[in-house]
């Protein structure tokens, strides 16, 4: 009797009832949007109540630190805060101008899960980005697929994880990039739309990266995963699905060598060379390249032109030569225009689809 | 005393839980911090100087097989014998608390925020007093299910984060000075192999395969090395030292990042619970350490050693939630460098009692020879 008393107190104690909490006393914050305005924080939370139905609710709360605007929130809903299934965390410019660090309390607080992604969104479509689909699984969730699919399907875009951001604020020699977020209409509907890429400067500008930078990005970095890009040929042009991309880094006196292979399917082509000649198919590689080389070369100048190293040469740099630069004291990006780049493209038209010419 | 045999296999899966008990919760921060990418060099280093630590741990267990380590201590210095069990038993109790408080603060800031944390120190203690008061032969059953499940969540904790590893994360590979390299190899020598002596707990007669367990022991130091080696690598292959240093758990951190079929996440609570084990493996071989070694060395009856055993508890129940209240990665920081000490002065003993009693055999069989 005595050892059946001594283990249901274990039961008790075991079964954690000290922090036991109704799901309906939860509020599940899905997805957050981060602005700071008059050295405050507003955060706007997209969470999930779970009470006779499951209902998406905004809540907007201001405060000086994101921790005080969280408990805020529990305050105004009444509820336990749910962070663990936080999936998405929008940024404002002004918080990623301000140099706040508005990370540390996702890698404080115990409960952050740390496996959310990143986001961009301008001032103007603030207001209304977590607004839209509410009925449905809400805005965040939507997000989260938005990117699933762009990154399958046209890799212009790319997604960043928390800890993808603080490993490129804490490393030498490269720039965090986020993906960028706006509202769209269609036919009178609003739409959530999946921009290309986004970075600061050091003189807080903002740099756009388009549809075929954000696709040469992804090359550089090897997180191309399906693309497709048309290429000119002549007057005409023709169009490449590329699948395998696979880009190396070599420094060697001083010299960073870039060597991007790609491998792709014809999807369509209007040009004149005949497809049923090998040494065409052979020409087309090399307008690839060509024309490859020319996106990376753009890219590169973009980062020079702007004096921020978001392809990350100078971590790659550090990790192979830690003494050719002191990136401890000194600022990388100042020294990327002293930069020498020799790139190679070798690319392999492996089908040219069903047609034989 | 139990005097049922053991087999040599079983008593060996103890090796591990021993090893990296104080590995992934304590040590694990201290070490990614001092050594940075350099993290795997220290391992490699701290392992190679803690086979020579275990080297002496077996050779003293070899000595005397029919003794405990109190009995030994007890013959091999007869005058001196009570001050130096209880320098011992003080290093365990110490050790002890030590490695529960870790648990307790891991436990209360993790999963049971709202619970008091004397709460969960209770039952820590309750859990293993109960696994002390059954005798070695229970823990050791423990361990052998804690080993294989240890096992089987290090392979999948391993393979579900290898994709992920980026080999470029480890450079450059050296980025402290060799001084942070050298200290931080040493430390973990100490914190690997030490907690070994735990094992002369029971004579060495009653192993049942005795020429096996030399084979079986050296066996599980390389399986514990490879999981710490293998933790460390894949932390900072995964994360990047500069990441995986922010945190107080950096293992426990990265493997946040395991998610199954794009959906099953929060597994890193299933993969930690290896370590749980290897704390309660440890805390209970340290326990029937202490309570063993205070009959022992002062000859107790059973009801008034139960007395004494009791306030042991209270007093370990008493310093871990009332010394050590606060709870913050400084506390623990700093903790790093007092059970070091506590380790050299168990060393100390260890090799002291080794060269006696080689005195003692050589001056034993010139009498007889004479």
């Amino acid at each position: 009797m005595k050892k059946i008393l001594i283990l249901l107190c274990f039961i008790f104690l075991l079964s954690g009832c000290y922090d036991y909490v109704e799901i309906d006393d939860l509020v599940i914050i899905s997805g957050m949007l981060l602005d700071y305005k008059d050295n405050n924080y507003v955060v706007t939370s997209q969470v999930i109540e779970n009470e006779s139905k499951t209902k998406i609710k905004i809540y907007t709360t201001e405060c000086l630190q994101i921790d005080e605007c969280i408990y805020e929130l529990s305050k105004i809903s009444n509820k336990d805060i749910f962070l663990s299934h936080l999936k998405v965390l929008i940024l404002t410019e002004s918080v990623i101008n301000n140099g706040k660090d508005y990370y540390d309390y996702f890698l404080r607080d115990t409960k952050s899960k740390m496996n959310f992604y990143i986001y961009y969104v301008d001032d103007k479509y603030k207001d209304e980005i977590l607004n839209i689909y509410k009925e449905d699984s809400g805005s965040a969730l939507y997000i989260k697929d938005l990117m699933e699919f762009n990154n399958k399907i046209f890799s212009s875009s790319t997604p960043v994880s928390f800890l993808d951001l603080i490993y490129k604020k804490l490393e030498y020699g490269i720039e965090p990039i986020y993906p960028n977020l706006k509202v769209n209409k269609n036919n009178d509907e609003k739409i959530l739309f999946l921009e290309n890429l986004i970075t600061f400067n050091n003189k807080k500008e903002k740099i756009v990266l388009n549809d075929i930078d954000g696709i040469t990005y992804n090359m550089l970095s090897n997180k191309l995963i399906k693309t497709i890009i048309t290429i000119p040929c002549d007057e005409n042009n023709f169009s490449l699905i590329i699948n395998d991309v696979k880009t190396d880094y070599n420094w060697k006196k001083s010299i960073l060598k870039i060597n991007t292979n790609l491998k792709g399917k014809m999807s369509s082509y209007t040009c004149k060379y005949d497809l049923g000649k090998s040494d065409n198919i052979e020409k087309l590689n090399s307008i690839v390249n060509q024309y490859i080389k020319k996106n990376i070369n753009d890219l590169i100048t973009k980062q020079i032109e702007n004096n921020i190293d978001f392809l990350g040469f100078g971590l790659y740099i550090y990790k192979h030569d830690k003494n050719y630069f002191d990136f401890k004291n000194n600022n990388w990006n100042d020294n990327l225009k002293n930069l020498k780049i020799d790139i190679k493209v070798n690319t392999t038209i492996s089908s040219i689809g069903e047609m034989r010419k | 005393m139990n005097q049922e045999k053991i087999n040599s296999f079983n008593l060996s899966t103890i090796i591990v839980s021993l090893c990296c008990s104080t590995f992934y919760g304590i040590f694990s921060s201290y070490i990614i911090n001092t050594a940075k990418n350099a993290s795997t060099i220290s391992i490699v280093i701290g392992f190679i100087i803690s086979l020579a630590i275990s080297k002496i741990i077996i050779s003293f267990f070899k000595k005397e097989k029919d003794l405990t380590y109190t009995k030994k201590l007890k013959y091999i210095f007869p005058k001196l014998s009570i001050p130096i069990n209880i320098i011992s038993i003080l290093c365990s109790i110490f050790g002890y608390i030590l490695i529960t408080y870790r648990l307790t603060t891991f436990l209360s800031n993790q999963y049971l925020i709202e619970t008091p944390r004397y709460i969960i120190s209770i039952l820590i203690l309750s859990l293993t007093c109960y696994t002390a008061s059954k005798g070695f032969n229970t823990a050791i059953r423990v361990s052998v299910i804690t080993f294989f499940i240890s096992i089987a969540i290090f392979f999948f904790d391993f393979f579900s984060l290898v994709g992920q590893i980026n080999l470029e994360n480890y450079l450059p590979l050296i980025t402290v000075s060799y001084k942070n390299i050298i200290i931080s190899s040493l430390i973990f020598a100490l914190y690997f192999a030490i907690p070994l002596i735990y094992i002369h707990i029971i004579p060495f007669d009653q192993i049942e395969d005795q020429n096996k367990f030399k084979k079986y022991y050296y066996f599980m130091i390389l399986v514990s090395f490879i999981i710490i080696f293998a933790s460390v690598f894949t932390s900072i292959g995964v994360s990047g030292s500069k990441v995986t240093e922010l945190f107080d758990y950096p293992i426990y951190s990265t493997l946040k990042r395991i998610k199954l079929f794009s959906a099953l996440d929060s597994l890193e609570n299933i993969s930690y619970a290896a370590w749980f084990l290897f704390i309660i493996n440890t805390a209970n071989m340290m326990l029937i350490y202490i309570f063993n070694g205070i009959k022992e060395a002062f000859n107790l009856e059973k009801k008034k050693s139960i007395i004494i055993d009791s306030i042991i508890i209270v007093v370990i129940f008493l310093i871990s939630n009332f010394i050590f209240s606060n709870n913050n990665y400084n506390e623990s920081y700093e903790y790093i460098y007092i059970p070091t000490i506590f380790a050299l002065i168990t060393l100390s003993i260890l090799i002291i009692s080794l060269i006696k009693h080689k005195f003692k055999s050589k001056n034993k069989r010139t009498i007889s020879s004479s």
